[in-house]
């Protein structure tokens, strides 16, 4: 009896230092996420000479040097300018069109309906590089490359399936009562489904919120798609930035350019982080 | 259940804000460019452009690059676009990453160009993935005049597949504020290595070539004499301190230079691109060959090469030289251009010609840098004009004084860190193009090679394993095509 | 992932509207079909031809682009790297995942850590990239630089090296997406009422017992909609690898992916092959390869869906 009770304990004690020490991974894995973040931001700071020399200093100068070379040759502004128009057009066209399809999916009954959702879901194993040589040999044909708004076209079909997928869900499990008012009411389909749209505001929030993520970390569309200076997103923009840089071995550049765009993303991420990721709770467990 | 009332409204909310959305995309992408954009506000204005380029009766007056000393103005005229600015466009497409110094010559150029001439230059840094863009704007139908790029891919991608204008003509043409002509400057050697049909298709500004690159100061500090022979580089780099020959080894084809180079030395110009071009891969199997592989596994076994050298993610090697940690670097002469901005005080550029073999053979590497003019050019006239123009000494010596670059005009000078080079070009018996042509004439290949050599080059394979496996490449490549 | 029919949720008043539904449907339809559909359909077609796609017509040359890249060492070096971002990288995505949603859960700072592991997934991939590219460089790298500061220079490696940079690039798509998972799987055991785990401590269930008996059953639709999530996720791996080796120039073909590939011969590269059949022939295996893997996590995943 009492060695079972001491080995009950042992074993408590085990599995409590087991917990420590994986909290104490989970803090180590965050730290250095945040540490190499600290590290380019002070980087940011240095020169060129000495940044590689001596990694663990702290920056001896103020270099905003580095800060208005990166300025310069990042084009934030415009970059920006560019990725939100894109992001934010996509999204909002993508919402615009996927929701009063997601809603006839589930809420009329019509033949064909299950498979044409399966159909929609079919798309979002599609992976880019599977339609970009046509779409851009497409695009090209009806003077849509190089330019936002083919940029922005695309963004809204490639987030298609994924956004009408997951809204299916999401207008699944709404309830039926309010429907069933407004029908008897004598409402017609139009008024029937703006009716229904606010009780799947949350679903669609978190939708917009998946897509927009989704479509902020595009790269190769806007990289193939667009060329000009004015055109680019902020990610073909980083990456101009990167190859000048590395011909230039301006690495402290290099890291202004970086800690620039990560600015404004860190303060908007503080801000929406919350949303951002229970909008992928909602999406991941409709 | 939720309120009814509560719930509507900012939904309808967030689709006035889709709506909004759309509005400033497209009203966005109207101000942002007129030329391209294909907002459905402006069709005529895209279409113009495009049909005008296809329009049969055009081609002739645009044609004719032989007798183009008249003709030049008028051709330019009877362009019928909305916007009239447009006749005097020029859009040049480039290589350079802004803030590198030959872009900054070249924008000093452009902008004197369009004060002097009233020409607007519409220039495109592109960085060195330059024709990825212009194949995107020659497939959407727009106008690209120039491209400046490294001859072998402008030749691999554009001018052997019969996409680029004969430039023979600009051979005869005067350089402005200058008493001679294009061809009385740049010298026929150069241009006849990528003719087609015996007319010239890329013009040169820059002439670049590769060998090893050294800081006289440290050579002597070790004590050391310049080597001439393969046998003795090896001996001076093992007594030239740790790491003595640094490298980037994460860039493929800089791993290239080593083994095309030796290919060379012992098989002569020419015989690395017998080799790739032969259908049953047999070359392969040959003495030179042998040879060749057998001094790049004596080097990689020797320990000069620095540690890490493998896994080197450019520029990382080359800054660490610079900056005193090396001896060796083997690079293109552009080398002294890319560190000049962090390399230690007092740092004495100097090349050592690629070491030559036993009985072997001498030959150097020309590697250009020059225009050509897209066969789908709105205005091939201007852009020769504008060639034509860059070459003038005066304007092409920022070349050379601010971005140390060797330039094919011979009276303009050299920078000092590359007099080397100059006597290494002069003195050679013979020229040859980077790489042998291999990257420019079978990209594809190229990639195969690249691998190989790298394994081989990385110690992972041995001198038989890399002839049998080279080969057995070619002539699968070859089987394929 | 579900694709339930969707019989029984619709009012009875509402059926065989299938004309009004068209109307809704159409908008959503019309773009799908012309940028997915389409161009998939169209990239089978090109694969089956050789083409520049400047100035040149596609050529029909059937199964040519196929037998060559079978035959060749690059293409098979790409696939296998894709795998292994697929096997490799998802195993130690979804242990890390695992780990750390149990973890977390208990922790007091769960939504500060989660944030943070999630940052990764909101910066554009080129900065990640690059910071990945300085942690892990030879000589100056900040890895080896803190190796060797607290006394590990043992430990100090080329991380780079052809040997080894590929489970280099490995790693960090496992600190990237990592967050994204965790995110996904809380999602899911947040959903599991407590009184389950009540129930399993007061019978003394272990940590193991626990995750096998009731988290794993409850979250398993959660898992197979992740699992399908990683294989998109894995095949289509881009943009990191392509600024992590390239960006002023091509990256190292030791690091090259299916996608990468498709990007060097078919769109980009500095010497441009601009070989579209081949391309395309290159993603209709990603695209095949996609579909395999999908088909047989749902057969593997679909059955054990737990009720509750």
């Amino acid at each position: 009896m009492e060695s079972v009770l001491e080995l009950g304990a042992a074993k408590r004690g085990a599995r409590l230092a087991s917990k420590g020490f994986g909290r104490l991974f989970v803090w180590v894995w965050v730290l250095f996420s945040l540490a190499m973040l600290a590290w380019l931001i002070l980087a940011a700071f240095k020169r060129n000479n000495t940044v590689f020399r001596d990694l663990w200093a702290l920056p001896d100068s103020n270099e905003l040097q580095n800060f208005s070379d990166a300025w310069d040759l990042l084009n934030l502004a415009q970059t920006t300018l560019n990725s939100l128009l894109t992001v934010g057009g996509g999204t909002a066209l993508t919402m615009a069109v996927a929701a009063p399809a997601a809603y006839a999916l589930t809420r009329m009954r019509f033949r064909g309906a299950s498979p044409m959702v399966s159909f929609f879901a079919l798309g979002i194993g599609v992976p880019v590089h599977a339609i970009i040589i046509p779409l851009f040999v497409g695009l090209s044909e009806v003077n849509l490359t190089n330019s936002l708004w083919g940029l922005t076209l695309t963004y809204m079909g490639v987030s298609m399936p994924f956004a009408v997928f997951l809204m299916t869900g999401f207008f699944r499990s709404l309830p039926s009562e309010l429907e069933e008012a407004a029908v008897v009411e004598g409402a017609s389909p139009l008024r029937v489904f703006s009716v229904m749209l606010p009780l799947a505001r949350p679903g669609m929030v978190a939708s917009a919120l998946i897509v927009a993520v989704g479509l902020w970390n595009e790269f190769l569309l806007a990289l193939v798609l667009t060329y000009d200076e004015g055109k680019r997103t902020i990610g073909v923009g980083l990456l101009n930035t990167f190859g000048a840089m590395r011909y230039t071995s301006n690495w402290v550049g290099l890291f202004a350019s970086v800690v620039i765009m990560l600015t404004p993303l860190i303060i908007l991420y503080t801000w929406l982080s919350r949303r951002i990721i229970e909008g992928l709770t909602v999406g991941a467990t409709k | 259940m939720i309120n009814k009332r509560d719930g509507r409204r900012p939904l309808w909310l967030i689709f006035v804000a889709a709506l909004l959305t759309l509005a400033l995309v497209a009203a966005g992408c109207g101000n942002d460019d007129d030329s391209d954009s294909g907002t459905a506000s402006v069709p005529e204005a895209t279409e113009a452009p495009t049909s005008d380029a296809m329009e049969e009766p055009m081609e002739p007056t645009e044609e004719p690059g032989d007798d183009m000393e008249e003709p030049m103005e008028p051709t330019e005229e009877p362009r019928d676009d909305m916007e009239p600015d447009e006749d005097n466009t020029l859009r040049y497409f480039s290589m350079w990453n802004e803030g590198e110094p030959q872009q900054e010559v070249l924008q000093g150029i452009i902008d004197s160009y369009e004060e002097d001439t009233g020409v607007d230059v519409d220039v495109l840094w592109a960085g060195r993935e330059v024709l990825t863009s212009v194949r995107a704007a020659l497939s959407a139908g727009d106008a690209v005049d120039l491209i400046g790029f490294e001859a072998e891919p402008l030749a691999g991608a554009l001018v052997n597949t019969g996409e680029t204008h004969p430039l023979g003509s600009l051979l005869d043409h005067e350089i402005p504020g200058e008493d001679v002509t294009v061809g009385e400057v740049i010298p026929e050697s150069f241009l006849d290595i990528y003719a087609v049909d015996g007319e010239p298709h890329i013009i040169p500004y820059i002439v670049n070539s590769s060998g090893i690159h050294y800081d006289a100061r440290r050579l002597a500090e070790f004590g050391l004499e310049r080597p001439e022979t393969w046998d003795e580089f090896i001996e001076t780099a093992l007594a030239a301190g740790d790491n003595a020959v640094q490298h980037d080894g994460l860039i493929n084809f800089y791993n290239a230079y080593w083994l095309y180079w030796l290919i060379l030395r012992h098989g002569g110009p020419g015989s690395f691109n017998a080799a790739a071009a032969d259908p049953t891969g047999d070359l392969w199997r040959s003495d030179y060959i042998r040879a060749a592989v057998e001094d790049l596994v004596e080097l990689v076994e020797s320990g000069a090469l620095a540690d890490g050298y493998e896994g080197s993610n450019w520029p990382i090697a080359q800054q660490e030289w610079a900056n005193g940690n090396g001896t060796f670097n083997i690079n293109g002469t552009w080398l002294a251009s890319e560190t000049a901005s962090y390399s230690s005080e007092g740092f004495e550029y100097r090349l050592l010609p690629f070491p030559t073999t036993e009985g072997g053979y001498e030959s150097a590497e020309v590697y250009q840098i020059g225009w050509v003019v897209p066969e789908a050019a709105d205005s091939p006239t201007a852009a020769q004009e504008f060639i034509a123009y860059a070459l003038n000494s005066e304007r092409l010596s920022g070349m050379v004084d601010v971005a140390k670059n060797l330039v094919p005009r011979s009276d303009i000078g050299v920078p000092p860190e590359l007099q080397d080079a100059v006597d290494m070009l002069a003195a050679s018996p013979a020229g040859h193009r980077p790489y042998d042509g291999v990257q420019g004439d079978y990209p594809e290949y190229w990639v195969e090679f690249m691998q190989l050599d790298d394994q081989l080059f990385f110690g992972q394979i041995g001198a038989d394993e890399f002839i049998d496996e080279m080969a057995e490449t070619t002539s699968n490549y070859w089987a394929n095509q | 992932m579900e694709v339930s029919s969707a019989k029984g949720v619709s009012p009875p008043h509402l059926r065989h509207d299938g004309r009004r539904a068209a109307t809704f449907i159409a908008p959503a339809l019309t773009i799908y079909l012309l940028i997915i559909m389409a161009p998939t359909v169209a990239t089978v077609w090109i694969s089956f031809t050789e083409w520049r796609g400047i100035g040149d017509s596609p050529e029909f040359v059937g199964l040519d682009n196929y037998r060559h890249l079978f035959r060749s060492d690059t293409f098979w070096g790409s696939f296998n790297r894709t795998l292994g971002i697929l096997a490799v990288g998802g195993l130690l995505v979804f242990f890390f995942s695992f780990l750390f949603t149990m973890l977390l859960r208990e922790m007091r700072a769960k939504k500060f850590l989660r944030a943070v592991l999630f940052f990764p997934n909101v910066v554009p991939p080129v900065a990640l990239a690059i910071a990945w590219g300085v942690l892990l460089a030879p000589r100056n790298g900040l890895l080896n630089g803190f190796l060797e500061a607290i006394g590990l220079d043992f430990a100090t490696r080329t991380w780079l090296a052809p040997d080894i940079i590929f489970r280099s690039v490995i790693a960090g798509l496992v600190w990237i997406y990592t967050g994204f998972f965790v995110t996904i799987l809380m999602a899911g055991v947040d959903r599991i009422p407590k009184h389950f785990y009540e129930a399993a401590d007061l019978e003394g269930a272990s940590s193991r017992q626990k995750l096998f008996r009731v988290t794993l059953p409850l979250t398993w639709d959660v898992l197979s909609v992740a699992a399908v999530l990683w294989v998109i996720t894995a095949i289509k791996t881009f943009e990191f690898i392509y600024a992590f080796g390239g960006s002023g120039t091509d990256p190292s073909i030791a690091t090259w992916t299916l996608p990468v590939q498709v990007y060097a011969v078919a769109l980009g590269n500095r010497s441009p092959i601009f070989a579209l059949g081949q391309g395309s022939a290159i993603a209709v295996v990603m695209v095949v390869l996609v579909g395999f893997l999908v088909v047989l996590i749902r057969r593997i995943m679909h059955r054990r869906v737990v009720e509750f």
